[in-house]
This record gives structure tokens, sequence and C-alpha cells, in this order.
């Protein structure tokens, strides 16, 4: 069952449709194609103010924007739930600046964008999941600097992720990670889907879907369409 | 079990009601005209232009009204506002020596061609309760004269460098690119024109302390104020279609350029180098600490031991953005159900482990002391 709010809108006169400008949902849509090519590769682009704070999803809502079109029909999640608090403010921020549908039912969905969960159904090949990641950068809080951790990617040199692996282990017998739980792309780069609990992960594995991870300020990077193992 | 909360859209439309009453207050009292506060809190609204990187006096007075006076979440209006305006170019770069100058000070030459003009600043005010002020008291008129207009003021840097004692401005072709951090993903190591950029934009109050840092040692860059100037500069922008120049209009800035005491180093003869600061609208001190900062940030190209925070371009850059820092400092009061959730899970299980083995070696001891 999908939704549609008539809204006096904001966009028209003052704002382009979905509010960034066509510029740059181009610029947003070659990163994703990047993202697409090199698998699990984070892909820098350069964000854009969003009228919601930093850190509050507006790297997933600059995906959406960028490929939300007046047809499309939209679900927003939120601690795998429709009714929390942001999944509120964002999902009206998009009936506000693009006037469609929108839904709680996943199967009814064309865009379905979230902060956490991976919905329980099946998608099909139509849909898009957009993830909000605050974090894409899997050796952040094992390597603080950007210039390092690109070197680390680039070199193919996980060296210190999996000592910190190997450490969970030899002090708790288990990987202490519940969330953040780094993953392999097609056996090349490791990627942080954080905050996608741990117990999603295998859902993203050889998906019929495309994903897009998204972080504002820095990167796409995704486990593309059929993939063939982490 | 923790579940997310449900009905969150009636919350959100109430909460925003209780605090568009809160911001207006008592209604008995006038409310506040964005006129009132562009003229009078004139000091906020520069504040609000420069990290707002949006050169509006009305808008950022607007912002503030919206805000409650909250100046990072008024800049913060500003930036979502101004990244929706369409780009019709670059203006060609401000000529600051040609500034109709209100205020120019240096603390370096007390005679220097042009002259120093004290112009409106709170240095050497008693910082005394001015109690007339709160009895709405008008300030006696300043004195005011005929004057020339000098046509150029050169800047102290250009002066009397004769002797090549202060490095010049790093040559640049006029029609050299642009750097723009608000199109570009800024990167590592970046250009200095990028992190001027940065700072211009960045928070007054993370400048100030990493500049206040460098100046109790950490990084020292032996600084002197060798000029600060404010006042109105015009702003031309090439039309490409028309082949010249045409003027946008006059905007206020604030300029500050640090002259650093400088042993030299393989690959720079000693001489005094540079930092450099300027802000849209008035604000001295984050144009001072800008240049600071700006300084310190040169440590690589100017071949100086890197060992403290401010010389750290990645550290610097990547923090002084207070929108950004408001933005996932705070997003910590956004539900953070399924991670805690799992977080428990995992804590639940260590701990029970630990309890495991603590009674485990326990039994031992009490075995052992048996025997």
């Amino acid at each position: 069952m999908t939704e549609h709010v008539e809204t006096q809108g904001i966009s028209g006169e003052h704002y382009n449709f979905a509010y960034l400008d066509e510029q740059t949902k181009r610029m947003i849509r070659r990163a994703i194609l990047k993202g697409i090519a090199i698998p699990g590769y984070q892909v820098p682009f350069a964000a854009r103010e969003m009228p919601m704070p930093y850190g509050w999803g507006t790297g997933g809502v600059q995906v959406t924007a960028a490929v939300i079109g007046k047809d499309d029909c939209l679900k927003m999640i939120d601690q795998g739930s429709d009714d929390t608090t942001n999944a509120v403010a964002l999902r009206n921020f998009f009936v506000e600046t693009t006037g469609v549908d929108t839904t709680t039912k996943t199967k009814d969905a064309s865009i379905i964008q979230t902060r956490h969960r991976i919905p329980e159904d099946t998608l099909t090949k139509d849909q898009v999941l957009v993830y909000q990641v605050p974090i894409p950068e899997p050796l952040r809080f094992l390597e603080p600097r950007e210039t390092e951790t690109r070197k680390m990617h680039a070199l193919e040199e996980y060296g210190l992720m999996h000592v910190k692996l190997y450490e969970d282990i030899a002090k708790f017998g288990h990987i202490a990670t519940a969330y953040a739980y780094p993953v392999m792309v097609q056996d090349r780069y490791v990627m942080d889907p954080s905050p996608t609990p741990k117990f999603d992960n295998p859902k993203m594995d050889q998906m019929e879907r495309s994903s897009c991870l998204e972080q504002a300020a820095k990167s796409a990077s995704m486990p593309s369409r059929h993939t063939p193992r982490w | 079990m923790y579940v997310a909360v449900k009905g969150g859209e009636k919350a959100i439309r109430n909460a925003h009601k209780l605090m568009a009453r809160d911001r207006r207050g008592d209604t008995s009292i006038p409310s506040l005209s964005l006129k009132q506060i562009s003229e009078q809190l004139y000091l906020s609204v520069s504040r609000v232009m420069a990290e707002g990187s949006l050169y509006d006096a009305e808008l950022a007075a607007l912002g503030i009204k919206q805000s409650r006076g909250d100046l990072i979440e008024a800049a913060f209006l500003m930036r979502a506002y101004r990244t929706t305006l369409p780009r019709f170019g670059y203006s060609k770069p401000i000529d600051t020596a040609k500034m109709l100058i209100r205020r120019r000070i240096s603390a370096t030459y007390k005679d220097l061609p042009g002259g120093q003009l004290l112009g409106p600043t709170f240095d050497y005010t008693q910082r005394l309760l001015d109690f007339k002020l709160a009895a709405d008291g008008e300030a006696p008129a300043p004195k005011t004269q005929e004057f020339e207009k000098e046509e150029v003021v050169p800047r102290v840097t250009d002066l009397l460098n004769d002797e090549g004692l202060i490095e010049e401005d790093e040559p640049r072709a006029p029609d050299a690119p642009v750097g723009d951090i608000t199109r570009e993903p800024l990167t590592f190591p970046a250009d200095r024109d990028l992190r001027l950029q940065n700072l211009a934009r960045g928070d007054e109050g993370f400048l100030l302390a990493l500049g206040y840092s460098t100046q109790r040692g950490f990084g020292r860059t032996h600084p002197f104020a060798g000029e600060i100037r404010l006042g109105e500069v015009e702003v031309d922008f090439f039309m490409e279609e028309l082949g010249f120049e045409v003027p946008l209009g006059t905007m206020t800035v604030t300029e500050c350029q640090m002259i650093n005491q400088f042993k030299g180093s393989a690959s720079a003869p000693p001489q005094f180098t540079r930092g450099y600061g300027l802000v849209p609208g008035q604000g001295e001190r984050k144009v001072m600490a800008m240049a600071l900062v700006d300084r310190s940030l040169r440590a690589e190209e100017l071949g100086e031991e890197i060992d403290s925070p401010t010389q750290d371009q990645e550290f610097v850059l990547s923090h002084s953005d207070n929108i950004q820092a408001t933005g996932f400092v705070e997003h910590l009061k956004l539900p953070h159900y399924v991670d805690f959730q799992s977080e428990l899970e995992l804590i639940r299980k260590v701990r029970k482990e630990w309890q495991e083995k603590r009674e485990a070696a326990e039994q031992e001891l009490v075995a052992e002391a048996a025997q």
C-alpha cells in the first residue's frame, strides 16, 4: 500500500526537484557508477550541505536525491523501523521536495533508504537499497588518517584488520564486533557496512538488487549486484 | 529488549511548534527585525556569513533570528541554502590594496605609507559593563571630517621588501584554475588555496584554540601582526558573453598578514615568512587565528619539523568545519537501538564467559587449598 501526501512543498519556486541541483545529482550518479564498477572501493565525492545535520543521513539523502524520479516509491527505515523520528523526518523531506509516493511495505518500494537494518524480504533487481553509513572506512578506528588508509587499500594492506580480529579472538574467544563488521568484497577491498548489525551482513551477499553505501563527506562504495563472494 | 520509538511524526510536529513558541519568547516584547540584527549584531552576522560561506547580511540575520542566536545553527542554515544556489562562475580575485579602509593597523611598522587607522574596535576599551547601554542611552556620534580616498594603500608585506626580507606571494598564473572545496572532495596533501578556503569557513573557536596553541609552543611560528585591515573592496566578475569585467558590488572584508620569523632551511633562505587570513565581514579574531594556523600548515613546504596538531593538515582541515562537527557529534542523539542491542548481546556474552572463567579459577583455588 502506498501513500501519497499532497504538500505545499518546498520544491518549485525556491528549490529543485529533490533539493539538489541537476549538476550535483549527475556528479553523485557518476560516483555511484564508478562504485559499481569497482566493488567495495570507496569513491570520494564532494558532498553538499543538506538541510539536515551531517551525520544524520545526509549522505544517504544525497544518493537517494541523485537517483529518485517522479514515479518512484520511497521507503525510509531507521533502526529497522519506518516510524523512528529520523526516518519520519527524512521521509517528509522527500515528500516535500519531490512529492513521490511513500510506503512502509518493502515490496512496494522502488527505493529504500536505511540506517542499520536490511529488509527481510528478498529485493528484486528493480529495487535500490541506499544505506546511511556514518563512517565507511573500515580502517578508520585502526588508523585515523585518510592518507594512510587510502594507501592501505591501494596496497591491499589489511594486516592491521587481521591483527585486530585475531586479538579479539585471543582475548574473548570470538570476534568482539557486533556492528560495523568488516566485509571483504570480491577478494579485494575491505569495506565497512557500519552501522548495519553483523547478523544482517550475509543479506548483502549475492544481492539481486543494487546497494549503495555512502557517507556524506567522503564516499560511495558498493558491493555490486551479483558479487561472487565476500 | 529495546524497541524503536513509534509515533515520532506527531512528536516531531509538536516539538517544532514548542520550539517556535520558545523562540518568540514573551509576546508582549516586540519581535526582532532582521534590520535590527544586521545593524546591531553585525559581528554575529559576520561570523555567520564567514562560517556559512555566503555573503548576505540579511540572510545571516534571518539565520540568527531563526536559530535563536545559535551562530553555528545559523551558519548551517546559510550553508544549506547556499548549496542550492546556481553557480555562475568565479569572481576576479579581490584586491585588498584598493580597499576603502576603515581600520588598518600594523604591529611591525609604526610609520607605514598610507598610515595607521584605528577604526572601530574594542581594543583599548575598558571591559566594564556599560549600564548606560542597558538604559538605551544613545552613544555620542563620532567626529567626522572630509578626506581624500587613497586609490591604493599597499599591503605591508608589499612594502619595504627591497631586500627580499619578506617572502613574495607565490607565483601563480592569473588564469590558474581555482580550487574549490565546495565542488571537489578535499584530498591530502591539500594546496594552500584549498587550505585557506577551508580555514576561511572554519570554526572561529577551533582556529582560535589552534592558533593559541602555536603561541604556547606547540609548533611555534614566532608571529608578528604585520597588518590587519578592514574595509570595503569591489568585486568584479568577468562576463564571457560581454568580453569584459563588470563590478558586482562591494563587500566588507577583514584581512590579516602575519609575519613570521624563519631561520631558513635547505630549500628556503632565512627570511620572514607569512601567514594569511581573510574573512567576509568584520572578524578580526578569526583572521588573526587563521593567519597563525595558515603559517603553521606551511611547515611541510618550508621544511620544518612537524610535531604539533596545528602543523598537521589532515588534523586541522578535517575537523575545522563546525557544521560537520556539530552534526556528527550531535548525531549521537539519534536512536542507536539496533547497534546498542547488538552491543548488549555481545557484552552479556563476554561477561558470562568472564564470570565462568573466574568461578572456575576460584574453585581451582579452593580445591588447591583443600589439598
